[in-house]
């Protein structure tokens, strides 16, 4: 049982994607309740465009990765402020699809396939002494700043016209947060996978909103959960020889089903229990 | 004591594009006061809040808040504004009363943005003032319409501001929980001597709460609902869109 602790690549995987478990999802939350569900599908797959670029020079990708990703981050940003408000999703897929053409001619230019499908699918058992050093700051930065701008980021998630009157530095905070989100999918790419990151932002909150009653509530309930996907899903394809990355995303969906029951059992006790609510006007939900 | 005034408008133009909205508009609004802007669809009540809040700048004009420019303002805690949006949020948004009536402390919250002890006093306060203190661990959804329309007074309150600006916060409201509303503001009106400012289609019970009402048609405002304002075609076309009221007689101060 215990064998998985004694290889020295699987605790650096542990390690590592415990970290990434932890902030892909605490991101995750902002994001879906800012209903921008698929922006971690949008930028990683641009990023895949700085990979590319990164192969075809012959140089470490993950920055390139990292530069095309906050160049998208922003991009997005400024088509759902400026030209279509009220229309995030058009915003994503204008980017999605410039990354992607951009992308498929940078692959294709270069000859290391396998170094894309890496970036890709990830390789979690590959992970580095150097990639330790990259991720754990990166999640002791990201913690931090959403400790800090918690309640601003909360506010710009519920209304943003109103976070503005509140004297919540709107722009500012919007541009801070989309570098903080390309910052975590660039650099989990190579350990989680392009195509897969954006399922442990979605995923564990998905499933979060399905128990929690407050906000504090969702982001703790997401970051347990995604710990919960990475160590479950890591154990499981470790010793069943599957795709780490796969195994991860599918403990996610277990998860979700699991929340999924946990609220209709819920709701069934409530009805068996049922009585006239005292306070008056709140709807039994 | 000199009366404070708490927005001062001077000769004020705005257009959407080619249309004028608002033409040579004059007003001042004094500290203490309780009034409404009254008037049709597309009069341009809600563009002046929104003039006087900063959020669209006149072709021509002037607007001071609280003596200060609306696209400077510093004081932002001292005005409350609740929008015709205001409930318009999903209703499946994981929140609080209490995370949401925080929200609003934002600025005050020091460098490590956390809500302490003394903060979590205001939101109390807050909720006290509007009788919701019991329904501060409920999910913001699960309220009722009256109950979110108090909350989101709370909101404003917890800044303790000097003025109140609200774009037709009773639409979809029930009339018992209308009636609750009314009672709330005028208390926060009387004991605390808040301004507020209220936009509403609801001229015959608007006519009964507050101080004064300023009427909007033609792109002008008419400080006693005369000249261009047509008491009749208000009525007729509130009716119309089913926002009515019942009509009383002419009013004036």
């Amino acid at each position: 049982m215990w064998e998985i602790f004694s290889y020295s690549f699987m605790q650096r995987g542990l390690i590592v994607g415990n970290v990434i478990g932890l902030i892909a999802p605490l991101i995750g939350v902002f994001l879906n309740l800012k209903r921008l569900s698929l922006i971690g599908h949008t930028i990683s797959h641009v990023a895949l465009a700085g990979v590319a670029l990164g192969i075809f020079l012959g140089v470490y990708p993950v920055p390139l990765a990292l530069l095309v990703a906050a160049a998208a981050a922003l991009g997005i940003e400024k088509l759902r402020q400026v030209g279509y408000q009220g229309f995030a999703e058009l915003a994503l897929a204008i980017i999605l699809a410039s990354g992607m053409g951009l992308a498929t001619i940078l692959i294709s230019l270069s000859d290391s396939n396998v170094a894309v499908y890496s970036y890709l699918f990830g390789s979690i058992s590959l992970v580095t002494p150097g990639d330790l050093q990259i991720i754990l700051p990166l999640g002791a930065i990201i913690g931090l700043g959403v400790f800090i701008f918690y309640y601003g980021f909360f506010f710009l998630a519920f209304n943003e016209k109103e976070a503005r009157l509140a004297g919540v530095p709107v722009d500012i905070f919007n541009i801070i947060f989309m570098l903080m989100v390309a910052a975590v999918i660039a650099f989990s790419m190579r350990i989680i996978g392009g195509l897969l990151i954006s399922s442990l932002i979605i995923l564990p909150v998905a499933a979060a909103l399905q128990v929690a009653r407050s906000f504090r509530g969702t982001v703790v309930f997401s970051m347990l959960f995604g710990v919960l996907a990475v160590n479950s899903g890591l154990i499981i394809s470790f010793y069943r020889d599957l795709a780490p990355g796969g195994t991860i995303i599918l403990s996610s969906v277990i998860i979700l089903l699991l929340t999924f029951m946990i609220k209709g059992g819920r709701s069934i006790w409530k009805g068996w229990n049922f009585q006239p609510d005292k306070e008056g006007g709140v709807r039994n939900g | 004591m000199a009366v404070n005034k708490v927005i001062e408008i001077e000769d004020l133009y705005f257009a959407y594009e080619e249309d004028w909205v608002l033409q040579a508009i004059n007003l001042e609004v004094e500290e203490g006061e309780f009034l409404a802007f009254i008037g049709p669809n597309g009069s341009g009540k809600s563009t002046l809040l929104e003039l006087i809040l900063g959020f669209i700048k006149p072709q021509r004009g002037r607007v001071r808040i609280l003596g200060q420019s609306p696209q400077n303002f510093s004081a932002r805690g001292q005005v409350g504004y609740i929008s015709q949006k205001a409930r318009d949020f999903n209703p499946n948004f994981p929140a609080t009363v209490e995370e949401i009536v925080g929200a609003n402390l934002y600025p005050e919250m020091g460098f490590w943005k956390i809500l302490n002890r003394e903060l979590r006093k205001k939101i109390d306060r807050a909720l006290t003032l509007v009788d919701m203190e019991k329904f501060k661990k409920k999910p913001i959804g699960r309220l009722s319409g009256g109950q979110q329309q108090r909350i989101f007074i709370a909101r404003t309150l917890v800044t303790e501001p000097r003025l109140i600006l609200m774009d037709e916060p009773l639409i979809g409201v029930d009339q018992e929980a209308q009636g609750d509303f009314y009672r709330v503001i005028n208390q926060l009106h009387r004991q605390l001597g808040i301004t507020i400012i209220l936009v509403s289609h609801d001229l015959h019970v608007i006519s009964r709460q507050v101080n004064r009402i300023i009427c909007f048609a033609g792109g002008k405002v008419h400080p006693h609902c005369a000249g261009e304002f047509d008491y009749n075609d208000y009525i007729r076309q509130a009716r119309e869109e089913d926002k009515l009221l019942i009509p009383r007689h002419e009013h004036g101060e």
